[in-house]
């Protein structure tokens, strides 16, 4: 096993580093306009997404989820610049991906403010009075100089008062150093500090979510938070959509290249991985946030295929029972759920059909992933009672068994030698499956790497780590199932 | 002990409802062996697996010891306790050994203890032959070990009467005396006992009574002297002169021909039949299908042999076609000028049913 691992390992890393050779546009670029017949990358759902054709004419566009994505692309060459807020290249450690700055972008840039739903209107205000107030006693300019600074540095959050009783201020907001990120466990970051400072002073305690920049305006507008608060910046369009408060800042978008080689290159194999190793797995307890996410990843693997595997049952009860009609509701139902993609299931429950129900999203993923996987479950079922020949049933039944005690005693025990081994292999890939949990702000496995990766800039060895454990889950869990099936044989 | 009256029973085959049973009436006594005899495609079956509702028949009664079996509020898995059945295919329990498959009814029905059962299943084993496979799997076991357990499996239900249905017919020659000689056993015991069969010769030793079936009735009944010797009906006498044969059930004109053409030489040399009777059987079968027969429905085409008048006997049977046939003048130009001439005879339906004709070929 242990060889298997680190072949794994050195795999993985062989990948990740032989990517990191590519082009650069090195040409003079002054404004944006320069970029024609260039590859830029800007960050999906932001204003340079939106507005790209024509800030920069003549440009090809990527389109990332997270600045960590996007840097990786300018590491490695897939972009040759990226057009991005100021303020989202801060925390990058110059040493380890050296970018420069080359011109404004100025027809986009402007004021940062926290969004609320227009019906909120009351909220807003408090905020904006709020905002008014910390502006008045310095303690907006202190925060400011804590997080926001031209050097590469992480400062620790001050004491705050929080609150444990009362309706919760559910913030969405996405992982990126300075503004949103976490440290030692806990949200920090020149946002985080605002919110944390907001929701004192609302006498609420707070919530965090974190979403990818796209998903977080469909999140305010049906409910599921009642701040969107990562850095935003005001235009018209939004305007119309969702209310603005005062703005908190002013970031200017920039287009920034990859700068010319560092010295990374002489570190020996070994040492760079320990350093990796190091970097994204001790440093803060990182290690402790992998485990929480593992764990909800368990959590919701174990419960969707519970309930899945008994609603999968029902289903295909139904799909046997004589009733047409029953029948029926039960072949449409396998046929709609298996056309649906998993992830627009999970999205359409999580905004639209249980969003007014409360429910936290692990438990509308497990809803969702179990409601998928029973449609899987019930034809697995189905197929596997199918093949057992019906002179079995007829055996049992004419001995003078029930229909039901001939099921449980004579098909049951043959049909499940039968199913297990393709249970198994649905079941391994719906605990894979979950890992796109992350796109309704469940910090599960996948999404804790991702939030590592924003903090730690390391593009990959979260993932490697990530993958090496789901690695284990499945075949821990793949298994105890064989376990089972030879009990049974 | 089992009374029937007006027993019917139609399949609802979607396009076509399909008769097997028209009209059934029997008694069955205590500590009677009865044998259910006719051509296939008569109803035998489906009436035996009536008798403990395996199929729910469409009318009629069945009258259990006193308790109608039909009535929706009988408790059927009771009365079924009572009566045993032994199936063509054995159905064995492939999950369970040959011990378990004899003990688990006992155990989960009867309430007997788990040594107890063993026990007796060791004694029932022993009678059938087979104590010494007690611990094998049903896989491990000779189709005709396999029907020697499933006989076990259902005495150990200790069952008031027992229900063959075509215990042989899935066996290999060598393998069917020794599970009839296990039934023979058992009536000589005094088990009362029905018996779907085509073993004439172990009908006729092993039966207190006959029933022939045919075209969904019990169309005579009597003792074995009776049937076998001095049948008093015409389809009864017929069938016993040929109850040497094979049939193929068509429902469309794209049938296996090659299939058919292999089933009938290898008839033909079971019985020792020449070959160019063989070519003529095989040549008619082809032409009634190509050009006479209109394919709207099922069509049975039955072909047998008669040792003792050495005949070869074709029956055609089809639903609601005669009509169509008899005023087709092209048809039976065609039939006149291609059919006839190879024929010694040309029979035409008697007893009405849905039989189109009956060719007699010379050996």
């Amino acid at each position: 096993m242990r060889k298997i691992t680190i072949l794994l390992i050195s795999i993985l890393v062989m990948v990740s580093c032989s990517a990191n050779t590519g082009r650069n546009g090195s040409h003079e670029v002054t404004k944006p306009e320069d970029l024609e017949g260039c590859t830029a990358g800007c960050i999906a759902g932001s204003l340079v997404d939106l507005n790209f054709e024509e800030l920069c004419p003549g440009a090809i566009k990527q389109v990332y989820n997270n600045s960590v994505d996007l840097l990786t692309a300018l590491d490695n060459g897939r972009v040759q610049f990226t057009v991005e807020d100021t303020i989202l290249v801060l925390g990058i450690d110059p040493n380890l991906h050296p970018i420069e700055p080359l011109c404004r972008v100025p027809d986009i840039d402007g004021d940062i403010a926290a969004a609320f739903r227009k019906s909120d209107a009351a909220l807003c205000a408090r905020f904006n009075e709020f905002l008014a107030g910390i502006k008045a006693d310095g303690t907006y300019g202190a925060m400011r100089d804590r997080w926001i600074s031209d050097k590469y540095t992480v400062s620790e959050m001050p004491e705050i008062e929080t609150f444990t009783e009362g309706q919760p201020l559910v913030v969405g907001t996405m992982v990126q150093i300075p503004c949103f990120f976490i440290k030692n466990g806990e949200w920090v970051g020149f946002e985080a500090e605002l919110m944390k400072r907001f929701a004192a002073y609302l006498h609420r305690p707070l919530e965090v979510e974190a979403y990818d920049f796209s998903a977080l305006m469909a999140s305010l507008k049906t409910g599921v938070i009642n701040v969107w608060c990562s850095f935003i910046t005001v235009n018209e369009e939004r305007s119309k959509e969702v209310l603005f408060s005062d703005p908190y800042y002013f970031s200017p978008v920039m287009v920034f290249r990859k700068a010319t080689a560092s010295q990374a290159a002489d570190i020996p194999f070994y040492k760079k991985v320990s350093n990796s190793f190091n970097n994204n797995i001790l440093v803060e307890d990182r290690w402790k946030m992998l485990l929480d996410g593992l764990w909800e990843t368990i959590v919701i693997s174990f419960f969707s295929l519970l309930f899945g595997s008994l609603l999968g049952a029902l289903i295909c009860l139904l799909r046997m029972s004589g009733n047409r009609f029953l029948s029926n509701f039960a072949k449409v139902y396998v046929e709609i759920l298996r056309g649906v993609p998993m992830l627009v299931l999970l999205m359409v429950m999580f905004y639209l059909v249980l969003s007014s129900t409360g429910l936290s999203g692990r438990w509308v993923a497990v809803i969702s992933f179990a409601i998928n996987f029973s449609a899987y479950a019930c034809e697995i079922f189905r197929t596997g009672i199918g093949a057992i020949d019906k002179g079995q049933t007829e055996a049992g039944l004419a001995m003078g068994f029930t229909r039901v005690g001939t099921f449980f005693n004579f098909i049951v025990p043959q049909a499940l030698k039968n199913i297990l081994p393709v249970f198994k292999n649905e079941a391994v890939s719906l605990i894979k499956g979950t890992s796109i949990v992350g796109y309704v702000a469940i910090q599960d496995l996948t999404k804790t790497s991702d939030m590592i990766r924003a903090r730690t800039f390391d593009p990959f060895f979260p993932l490697i780590i990530i993958s090496i454990i789901y690695f284990f889950l499945a075949w821990l869990f793949g298994k105890a199932l064989d376990r089972i099936s030879k009990k049974i044989a | 002990m089992i009374t029937v009256k007006h027993l019917s029973k139609v399949f609802d085959d979607k396009e076509k409802p399909f008769m097997v049973l028209r009209d059934v009436n029997c008694e069955i006594k205590r500590g009677e062996v009865i044998s259910i005899i006719g051509p296939s495609g008569t109803g035998k079956s489906t009436f035996l697996r009536c008798l403990n509702r395996l199929e729910t028949p469409s009318g009629g009664e069945i009258i259990v010891d006193g308790v109608n079996i039909l009535d929706k509020n009988t408790d059927i898995s009771a009365v079924r306790r009572k009566m045993g059945m032994v199936f063509q295919n054995f159905n064995l329990f492939n999950h369970l050994s040959v011990l378990e498959n004899v003990t688990t009814g006992p155990v989960k029905l009867l309430g007997m203890s788990r040594a107890e059962a063993e026990k007796q299943a060791l004694e029932l084993l022993k009678m059938v032959g087979l104590a010494e496979k007690a611990g094998a799997m049903p896989s491990e076991l000779s189709g005709g070990q396999k029907q020697r357990v499933a006989i076990a499996r259902c005495l150990s239900m200790k069952p008031e009467i027992i229900l063959f249905d075509e215990p042989t017919s899935a066996l290999d020659p060598t393998m069917v005396g020794e599970v009839l000689s296990v039934i023979r056993q058992l009536a000589r015991q005094g088990m009362t006992m029905a018996i779907v069969t085509h073993e004439m010769k172990f009908a006729k030793d092993v039966s207190t009574r006959i029933f022939f079936m045919t075209d969904g009735v019990i169309y005579e009944e009597g003792t074995p002297e009776v049937i076998f010797n001095k049948p008093s009906k015409v389809a009864t006498t017929a069938f016993i002169n040929k109850i040497r044969g094979i049939d193929f059930t068509l429902t469309s004109r794209d049938c296996d021909f090659p299939g058919m053409d292999s089933a009938i030489e290898a008839f033909c040399s079971k019985y020792a039949i020449a070959e160019d009777v063989s070519e003529k059987i095989k040549n008619i079968v082809r032409q009634m299908i190509a050009e006479i027969i209109p394919m709207n429905g099922r069509v049975v085409i039955n072909v047998d042999y008669s040792e003792k008048k050495d005949r070869i006997y074709i029956s055609f049977f089809c639903e609601n076609c005669r009509e169509a046939i008899l005023s087709d003048d092209r048809v039976a130009t065609i039939f006149d000028a291609r059919i006839r001439p190879l024929c010694m005879t040309v029979h035409d339906d008697p007893d009405g049913s849905n039989r189109l004709v009956r060719l007699k070929i010379g050996c």
